[in-house]
């Protein structure tokens, strides 16, 4: 019976919920008509609203509009751009309203380097990426968010495992040997964004959800205040702290499962065994006695399946904000759990962060923040490659076998290993704790002196763990178990001290002058220990091995920055802005003399629209020219101590001995970037428009470069020293990028908005230690190690490089060709090749002889692709109906190549291992008179696919070497995020208590347009080096990830 | 107040010293004399690692067709005549021997602007150390490519490193200087046994001067006849040794491919490996590439089964001789009870080859200078 009672009470209650809201609607309305205007004249386009109800009106062209309105109900005024205006209607039928400028919505706060400045008082060209953006993405880490939402950054993941890297290039590629990734600043901590690997990521230990804005700082002039870290741009991430008034609890939480987004067609059991029988007919491999009948044969194993699976991702975020009169404060915990799409990897995190800011007394004001995460990441697949070998291994080969245990190959020569087997079984995982802090005091000496002075760390330390156990997959063994463990800790911290003054005197000059000293320095710590001889797999820890096995070792390092900078800004009468900053910077890195550089920078703002003669444009609510120049530094030496000689140890049979470790180069200095910049923004329409451009130069002088020098040096091989860091060298970046945001729409219950961002840069290396310098980049894959990108003076940086493929011998002919005096001459072959079967023969490629000798061979290599997109861009559209939300955002690259590495052995139709179904299309080489001569003119192709080569049984002509049949255009569109969400009416949560719940669901990486074959074609950078950009090599595809979830504050 | 405008405190100059932890640099080095012996020890092993991995026996042993590797890319170029310039161990060696001259420079260069608190004696000492292995390095250099570049300041030149080669015979003389300030400083008993003494010097000096006398002159006139003024040096040299050393010759040849033989009277200079590690660049990696299976090295790195000796080779020994061909080849029956002593020795059962027993038994692989016999 009670059930009953409450069930009727509550229908009762949601009934008069309902009907109370029609009451207000029909009961006793008027019509109200009136004129919209601002101080310009009439204000078209107005959203007028009935407050407490979805119903409403826009205004006219002529600012005109009449709506029913209840005789006793109140009317809400909204326009982008103004303050928005509640009237009682008070039975009034003509209501006449002017609308105010909201200047705050113009004047959206930007934090720039060691202070804030309003958007409207910028000089340098800083791009912000809102905590809405992130909202709008399922992101483990901000560098997901950042992808194509800011101009000028281009942001590609070097791997989809969970918790993995991204590349983050400000503005191109500013350096050749040291890192090109730009600095973030952390609540006040800098952290250095390279970890020069695929699966590490400094950002991943920050949760987005407590991120409340990301600026981006690009030109000189907003980063000359970084100085010496500032040459590859800085990221100044914020978290979100407590308001004072209300406080608020939030929950914010999703669940999801991701998938693989593509598969590649790779043979079943039927064609491989078919496959492999016409290899062994080619005399390539001796005939399998299990694929006598493929036609009775199943699918096999289907290895891309046993690898990648379904996998769930769920992250639950709770934070506490708030502050009284004197004070505010934020608390947040926050969780995520990512599995990955591939057996043996996986991310989770917890976040702990707290913040408290307090005003003393009139005149002081102190706060703290401290943040902690823990991460664990397990890294088998990455770290073993087990991408490429699911790849490889062939469909005959079982994952398990009968009783459970896992199976392999029937022989241990030229096969691969069971990758689910190493994926499940093999232990390689890492555990990151990190404390990051600050705290400050700022006392208020007057109106608009300030002294703050801020302290700040960050502790770091990791774990790894590997283990690799005994195991038999089939023939393939391994008997020597073997664990390593390493632990690494890390300090940093800073603390600075500034004086800033604020001012307008005479109501026409503002002045903002900082002054400020730093000093920071960063220390770590390694240490690690491996074991062999392992009598079980079942404990892992180095005490269970072979003490006798047992190799430990440490290593440490550090340096330090001492700092000396300012900046001061003028502006006159709110229309010309000048803006003058200054750093000095001491490094320990270099060597008495070299150690102190000073970075410089001055822009200059116009805003144009403040001018008398612009007075008359209504269309044009702001309009400012940007003009900026100034130098900044790169300090990342590879080795801390490169102006010195070094000594290193060197175990020996008399102890340890010592040999000189570096070729010491005393004169070492700053990498210097001098950078141009000219910016335009244009408001119009009151807002609805928003534009800001930019053009830039840049040119990096002095380049860090580790000088090759001929082995006579003796910089090779064992004992060597390493070839000394050397300034030599420079190169440019140019380019322009824009943002554009509309708003199409804002008509009743309807708005429509979107966000278009442009960037194009183009670099290229001015000049080298010598004009022929180049620095070549090598893959290894086996025994043969290629050379797959060159960077040269006058060139692009880090281009592929390789043969070109110009045809196939289809024909006798082809093997001849007339030159201009009529003579026949041979087309070049590779060198000490003849044409014969064994050689180079009919279906074989043609190689371009780039050298013009006659002879194919390593001389003919030359520039085939450029991993340097021509554009990118990233278009968002978000579209609100009432309580809905839908935001579709697209991410681009244009006109970049890609390498797909693995496509030479994968599409060659001579190796053992499983390959893509397009192998199959070999050319078919036949006897054109099965009796006649072996000869290119009784030979023909009597089918497959015209670009493909022959089914030969010598690999002499090596058609699979690396050329430009392996490059491919990179170029795709991406559907990157689609979210849905919706915010339930006020009235309905209001009396529980709440105030917002949101539902939504999201997909990410929806669906990609492209040409390229292999995965994914956003590829990155191999380990972050920008020179080995672009090559696919296996590389974890990131997945589709479709998540719900939740949002509710009280 | 810490702003202090842009004027650089004392105090900053402090900050921005960060001392290294894991590496020495040199202001802090070369105080006493035992740094200097930690200086040369080096000299011994990892520079000369690239030359001994396969060098060392795909030239030397594969050119003279002693021995025959049909499917070892880095010994078949050699006794083919099909080595090209770029052919690997050609390529390591040469990167090798400019490693031992590059670090004997820095060594003899740091120990005369460093070690200023050390006495005349002990740094001549260490620097003919130095110049023991320099001058040995050059040797080889000048014995197999003729002109190089003759390098004494590697720092002196790593702005401007594109440097001509000097003629043949100012290498060898330079060799040889090197070597007779070696046996005028080196002491007469080594401080640490597998170290250098004069007796050393002098058996290298030896070497020097006879090769020499048959090469200074090959481009002469009188083109190949050997100048008689260095064979009475060489003679000299080697006659100090065995007179004077004290020194005397094995029992037994085989004694010296013994763990026991490991740097005894018979060996002047042999380069010093280290046993038991894993760590790559210090240890003799002969011993993998010659071991035919993991009984004889015990772990994975047996890779020697398609190293053996030439028919050429083992027609050359006498038949009734078998104290050398059993302990430098295995032969069909050959038993070997030092090795794999687990399992109570060793039988060699191969039928179809004789694989390379020579340094299977030692872990420190020796380069020797024999005595003149």
């Amino acid at each position: 019976m009670r059930k009953t009672d409450l069930f009727l009470r509550r229908t009762f209650l949601a009934m008069f919920f309902l009907l109370s809201v029609s009451f207000v609607a029909l009961s006793q309305n008027i019509m109200v008509t009136g004129n919209v205007t601002d101080d310009m004249g009439p204000l078209p386009g107005v959203n007028i609203m009935v407050v407490g109800t979805s119903q409403g009106t826009i205004t006219d062209v002529d600012g005109n509009y009449n709506v029913e309105v209840p005789a006793d109900g109140q009317l809400r005024f909204n326009f982008i751009g103004f303050e928005s205006q509640v009237i009682s209607v008070e039975g009034r039928t003509e209501i006449n309203v002017q609308m105010q400028e909201d200047v705050q919505a113009l004047d959206e706060v930007v934090v720039v380097g060691y202070g804030q400045m309003k958007r409207s008082d910028l000089t340098g060209s800083v791009v912000s990426v809102s905590s809405e953006s992130i909202q709008e993405t399922v992101s483990t880490s901000v560098d997901q968010v950042l992808q194509g939402r800011a101009a000028g950054v281009q942001v590609m993941q070097n791997s989809g495992t969970p918790g993995g890297g991204s590349s983050i290039r400000i503005r191109g590629i500013s350096s050749l040997t040291s890192s090109t990734e730009p600095i973030f600043v952390i609540d006040g901590v800098i952290v250095d964004g390279s970890t020069g690997s695929n699966s590490e990521n400094v950002l991943a230990s920050i949760n987005p959800n407590d991120i409340v804005s990301m600026d981006i700082l690009k030109d000189a002039s907003a980063t000359a205040i970084y100085g010496s870290r500032a040459a590859n741009g800085v990221v100044i991430i914020n978290t979100k702290q407590g308001e004072k008034g209300k406080s608020f609890v939030s929950y914010n939480g999703y669940y999801g499962v991701q998938e693989m987004a593509t598969k590649l067609d790779l043979l079943n059991l039927q064609q491989y065994a078919m496959h492999k029988n016409n290899r062994a007919d080619a005399g390539i491999v001796t005939r399998d006695n299990y694929f006598i009948r493929p036609d009775l044969l199943g699918e096999g194993t289907d290895w891309q399946d046993e690898l990648f699976t379904q996998a769930s991702i769920q992250s639950h975020n709770l934070s506490v904000s708030g502050g009284g009169e004197n004070n505010t404060y934020a608390l947040a915990a926050g969780f995520l759990d990512q599995e990955g799409i591939a057996i043996g990897s996986g991310f989770t995190r917890y976040n702990l962060r707290g913040n408290f800011n307090a005003d003393v007394n009139e005149w002081f004001r102190a706060g703290v923040n401290f943040a902690l995460n823990n991460s664990e990441q397990q890294v088998t697949v990455e770290d073993a490659n087990l991408i490429k070998v699911a790849m490889k291994q062939t469909p005959n080969v079982a994952v398990r076998n009968a009783d459970g245990t896992f199976d392999g190959p029937d022989t241990d020569m030229y096969v691969q290993t069971n990758p689910v087997g190493m994926a499940m079984l093999r232990e390689n995982e890492n555990e990151k704790t990190g404390i990051r802090s600050n705290v400050f005091g700022e006392v208020k000496f007057m109106d608009g002196l300030t002294f703050k002075t801020e302290f700040a760390s960050d502790l770091g330390m990791t774990n790894t763990y590997q283990f690799n156990p005994s195991y038999s997959f089939g023939a393939i063994t391994n008997e020597v178990i073997e664990s390593t463990r390493t632990k690494s800790y890390s300090k940093f911290y800073s603390w600075n001290n500034l004086v800033s003054f604020d001012r307008t005197f005479a109501e026409m000059h503002s002045v903002k002058v900082m002054l400020g000293h730093e000093m920071q320095k960063s220390h770590w710590e390694y240490l690690s220990g491996y074991r062999s001889g392992f009598v079980s797999n079942v404990g892992h820890d180095l005490n269970l091995g072979d003490g006798t096995t047992a190799n430990a070792g440490s290593s440490s390092g550090g340096n330090s920055i001492i700092s000396y900078f300012g900046r001061a800004f003028y502006s006159f009468d709110n229309k010309y802005q000048l803006t003058a900053t200054l750093r000095y910077d001491g490094s320990s890195k270099f060597a008495e003399g070299n150690k102190w550089g000073l970075f410089p920078s001055a822009a200059f703002g116009w805003k144009v629209s403040n001018e008398s003669f612009m007075s008359g444009v209504s269309s044009i609510n702001n309009l400012k020219l940007r003009l900026g120049y100034g130098a900044v530094g790169n300090q990342n030496v590879g080795s801390d101590y490169a102006y010195t000689n070094v000594l290193s140890p060197v175990t020996t049979v008399f102890g340890t001995g010592l040999i000189s470790e570096n070729m010491a180069n005393p004169d070492l200095k700053w990498e210097t970037t001098y950078s141009a910049n000219i910016g335009l923004d244009l408001n119009m329409f009151n807002n609805r428009i928003q534009f800001i451009g930019d053009v830039y130069y840049k040119e990096t002088q002095d380049l860090l470069l580790n000088v090759p020098l001929p082995a006579y040096m003796g910089v090779e091989g064992q004992g060597s020293v390493s070839s000394p860091y050397m300034n030599v060298g420079s190169l440019e970046n140019k380019g322009i990028e824009a943002t554009l945001s509309t708003i199409n729409m804002d008509r009743g219950d309807f708005f429509w908005k979107t966000d278009l961002v442009f960037t194009l840069n183009r670099s290229k290396v001015l000049s080298m230690d010598t004009e022929t310098s180049t620095i070549d980049k090598t893959i290894q894959e086996g025994s043969e190690t290629t050379i797959v990108t060159r960077t040269a003076v006058d060139q692009p940086i880090g281009q592929f490089y390789g043969y070109k493929v110009i045809g196939r011998f289809n024909e006798a002919t082809d093997f001849y060709y007339k030159d201009d005096a009529g003579n026949i001459k041979e087309v070049a072959r590779p060198e000490g090749l003849e044409i014969s079967e064994t050689g180079v023969w009919i279906g074989d490629y043609i190689f371009k002889d780039i050298n013009a000798d006659g002879v194919i061979n390593e001389s003919d290599r030359t520039y085939i692709g450029n991993p340097e997109p021509k554009f990118t861009f990233g278009i968002g559209n978000t579209f609100s109906y009432k309580g809905f939300d839908l935001n579709i955002f697209l991410n681009g690259f244009y006109g970049n190549d890609v390498i797909n590495y693995q496509k030479r052995w994968l599409e060659n139709p001579r190796e053992n291992h499983n390959l893509y179904t397009s192998a199959l299309d070999y050319a078919r080489v036949e006897q054109i008179d099965p009796d006649g001569p072996v000869d290119i003119r009784n030979t023909h192709i009597t089918g497959g696919d015209p670009m493909m080569p022959r089914l030969a049984a010598s690999s002499s002509n090596a058609n699979n070497r690396l050329s430009d049949r392996f490059v491919e255009d990179g170029s795709f569109i991406r559907i990157q995020d689609v979210s849905l969400s919706y915010t339930l009416p006020k009235d309905w949560i209001s009396s529980v208590g709440v105030d917002v719940v949101k539902v939504y669901a999201k997909v990410k990486n929806a669906y990609t347009f492209t040409k390229y074959s292999g995965y994914d074609p956003e590829v990155g950078s191999y380990n972050q080096d920008a020179l080995m950009t672009g090559i696919d090599n296996g590389r974890y595809p990131s997945p589709r990830i479709y998540t719900f979830g939740v949002n509710i504050s009280f | 107040m810490a702003i202090a405008g842009l004027g650089i405190s004392s105090c900053d100059d402090g900050f921005l010293e960060v001392p290294s932890n894991d590496t020495i640099t040199l202001d802090n080095f070369f105080t006493s004399e035992s740094d200097l012996r930690v200086a040369t020890a080096a000299l011994y092993g990892k520079v000369w690692f690239d030359f001994n991995d396969k060098f060392y026996y795909a030239l030397g042993d594969g050119r003279a067709n002693n021995i025959f590797a049909p499917y070892s890319d880095y010994v078949y170029p050699f006794t083919n005549f099909t080595e090209t310039s770029l052919t690997g161990p050609l390529v390591s060696a040469w990167g090798s021997f400019y490693n031992v001259i590059g670090q004997a420079n820095n060594t003899i260069n740091n120990i005369e602007a460093n070690a200023t608190n050390v006495s005349e004696e002990a740094k001549n000492e260490a620097i003919a150390e130095a110049r023991f292995m320099r001058g040995t390095a050059y040797w080889y250099l000048a014995s197999l490519w003729g002109n190089v570049p003759i390098i004494t300041d590697n720092a002196a030149i790593v702005n401007n490193p594109i440097i001509p080669t000097n003629p043949r015979n100012d290498v060898f003389e330079f060799a040889i200087r090197d070597l007779e300030f070696a046996a005028t400083h080196l002491p007469l008993e080594a401080t640490q046994n597998g170290r250098l003494n004069q007796w050393s010097a002098y058996g290298m000096l030896a070497r020097l001067y006879l090769s020499y006398a048959g090469l200074h002159n090959v481009d002469d006139r009188n083109g190949g006849i050997r100048d008689t003024e260095y064979l009475e040096l060489a003679r000299k040299a080697a006659e100090k040794v065995c007179v004077e050393s004290g020194l005397e010759l094995n029992e037994s040849y085989a004694e010296l491919f013994t763990l026991d033989g490991n740097n005894d009277a018979e060996s002047l200079f042999a380069l010093q490996w280290v046993g038991g590690t894993t760590e790559y660049g210090i240890t003799n990696t002969q011993q993998a590439y010659f071991a035919w299976n993991s009984e004889i090295t015990g772990d994975d790195a047996a890779w020697g089964y398609y190293t053996f000796a030439s028919w050429d080779m083992i027609r050359e020994y006498d038949s009734r001789e078998t104290v050398r061909l059993h302990s430098t080849f295995a032969t069909y029956g050959a038993e070997y009870p030092e090795i794999n002593q687990a399992a109570g020795g060793y039988l060699y059962e191969e039928t179809d080859r004789a694989n390379i027993k020579k340094v299977s038994l030692v872990q420190r692989k020796i380069l020797k200078v024999l005595l003149p016999e």
